[in-house]
């Protein structure tokens, strides 16, 4: 037998064990409903939450904006620990991603995305 | 490292940019003329194709080869932007919405596809395959106050990440296999792992790989996100999915399985035969029952899918070349049908196949056009369909699998009874009383007369199109 035919077994018998217990139990339980088993468990989050307090949604926006310029800037690290042996060509490749990045900070900034009022 | 040889890239993606930054520039009332800038850049992207080498030079360190292949996904990727183009400049705004950030997608996006077609690379292909994706999700959600363009959006998204995953994963087991992400070294490396006996691994990749392509080009039974994506979507859009999107998923699959998995033909020819019959069938079945145009435009795309699958299921280079003549026709068949749709729900008219009773006398123009495109797309002689089925069961036949080319023709019978339902509809029905007339744009009337004619073109005098598309699909393995 080789290695793979032994996983297919394995998952055979998995996909066999998970069935038969929770349809055998499926089966035998009677289905009783109350509020706490029909909430998510601990795993989930509550789908209707009551309303919490009142925030501005307009702090999404500048997080969104942040994370998307903070997470760019992580590419200038390995840049500048290699900034030597990159040479003259790194810098000009820097520069390119650099403006690209200007061009998009420039947009929002028109567009007023980074207004609070 | 030479970037001479992704101008056609470069250009396109600058356009995009620069169409972002006109945005804050130019005022508002005079945005119209920025779907100039972005014809001009189509354009200008096109003529530096053209001028590219074609003789199979890698560019890029390896990541990008210049084949006449790259030629052809190039100009027929630009081919359909050019469109979206010039049929959403009055879509977009007179949904109110900002034309030069649609049109910044829309180049991104086809940039991304163009990038996809010419890797010669797994990863510069799959960083394609996703700069084009991202600026799908957003296209399609990009009506924001609709919520069936959000529904779009959403749906679109969350199958096209778990595809794009799932294609990543059968990448990964491939490399596992080969060691390389290099195409031809992946194919020369596959030779190996089978006389090794470590195909079983590369099996499971290339399963994992078509399962995410087949999510992206919505074959059966990964395509009920097509359905809800394409209604919701904005008109143009919808268009540009069953094109661009779906060309680009094409291509990758011509790369990646074709080629980069050649050597287990044995096992991907059958597989492939066998998505393509049920993609048909289930595509053409499922579009009889439809009643909103779109819905049933983006079955019959669905079914469409199916029958270019039948060409790469043959894999000869026969096949290829008549997948490739496929989508040159049917990206003028669908995209003049989803523009006829676009200028009728700009004047007011509503998506629904009931709502076009009587167009044959509202608007004798528009309705003669339609039923071109959808005599086309069913695959009437003298119609660029008619050739492409042709030449897809030919090949079919050719390379030993007939029951593709049964499958292709008792389908195509089916699907006679909901493309001449819009038809009968438009020439049959009784003119509703409040008739308006349907007034067109200029931008719409061009791209009306372009895929007319380029409808009409194929099929009647094919052969410049059949010679670009079978010297392209030569020599690609």
């Amino acid at each position: 037998m080789s290695a793979y035919q032994a996983v297919a077994v394995y998952l055979g018998v998995v996909l066999v064990v998970v069935l038969g217990i929770t349809g055998v139990i499926g089966r035998l339980r009677r289905p009783k409903r109350t509020a706490a088993k029909t909430a998510a468990y601990e795993c989930g989050v509550s789908p209707a939450p009551g309303l919490g307090p009142r925030f501005p949604v307009r702090f999404y926006l500048v997080a969104m904006l942040f994370v998307v310029l903070d997470v760019e800037a992580i590419a200038f690290y390995p840049w500048g620990l290699r900034l030597r042996a990159l040479g003259t060509r790194g810098l000009l490749d820097m520069a390119v991603f650099a403006v690209v990045l200007a061009i998009g900070y420039a947009h929002v900034w028109k567009k007023g995305g980074l207004d609070w009022r | 490292m030479n970037f001479g040889t992704v101008w056609p890239e470069i250009i396109l993606a600058a356009v995009g940019m620069a169409l972002i930054l006109l945005d804050v520039i130019v005022p508002k009332q005079r945005q119209r003329a920025l779907g100039l800038v972005a014809v001009l850049g189509m354009v200008g992207s096109g003529v530096a194709a053209a001028f590219e080498p074609r003789n199979g030079a890698l560019a890029l360190g390896g990541m990008i080869i210049l084949d006449p292949l790259s030629l052809f996904f190039r100009l027929l990727f630009l081919a359909g932007a050019l469109l979206v183009t010039l049929f959403s400049v009055d879509y977009i705004r007179g949904k109110g919405r900002d034309l030069a950030e649609f049109l910044a997608l829309v180049c991104f996006a086809t940039t991304g596809a163009m990038i996809l077609a010419i890797s010669w690379n797994v990863v510069s292909l799959f960083v394609g395959l996703e700069l084009l994706s991202i600026s799908a999700y957003v296209l399609a959600g990009f009506l924001r106050d609709e919520p069936k363009s959000n529904e779009a959006g959403l749906k679109y998204f969350l199958n096209g990440a778990l595809a794009s995953s799932v294609l990543l994963f059968g990448l990964s087991l491939v490399y596992g296999v080969t060691g390389q992400t290099g195409i031809p070294e992946i194919a020369k490396a596959l030779v190996t792992a089978q006389t090794q006996g470590y195909s079983t691994v590369a099996l499971m990749g290339l399963g994992m790989v078509l399962v995410g392509l087949g999510f992206k080009i919505a074959a059966v039974p990964f395509h009920l996100w097509a359905p809800d994506a394409y209604e919701g979507s904005p008109t143009p859009i919808a268009g540009f999915l069953s094109v661009v999107a779906e060309g680009a998923g094409i291509a990758a699959i011509i790369r990646l399985v074709s080629v980069a998995m050649g050597p287990l033909e044995g096992s991907w020819g059958v597989w492939l035969g066998a998505l393509s019959i049920l993609t048909m069938t289930v595509g053409n079945v499922t579009a009889l029952w439809q009643k909103n145009i779109k819905r049933m435009l983006a079955y019959s795309s669905v079914a469409q899918v199916g029958y270019i699958l039948a060409g790469l299921a043959v894999g000869t280079t026969a096949g290829i070349g008549a997948v490739l003549f496929y989508l040159a026709a049917y990206l003028f068949m669908t995209m003049g049908a989803f523009t006829v749709i676009a200028s009728l729900s700009s004047a007011g008219q509503g998506n629904e196949i009931s709502d076009y009773a009587g167009l044959g006398v509202r608007s004798p123009i528009l309705a003669v056009l339609l039923t071109i495109f959808m005599a086309s797309l069913l695959g009437i002689p003298a119609t660029a369909g008619f050739m492409g089925k042709l030449s897809l069961i030919g090949a079919a036949v050719h390379g030993g699998m007939a029951w593709l080319a049964v499958g292709i023709a008792v389908n195509s019978a089916i699907s006679v009874a909901y493309y001449w339902l819009v038809a009968r509809t438009m020439w049959l029905d009784p003119v509703p009383e409040k008739a308006e007339p349907i007034r067109r744009s200029a931008e719409l009337g061009a791209a009306l007369v372009v895929t007319t004619v380029g409808t009409l073109f194929l099929g009647i005098l094919p052969q410049v199109v059949f010679f670009f598309a079978n010297w392209a699909s030569v020599g690609i393995r």
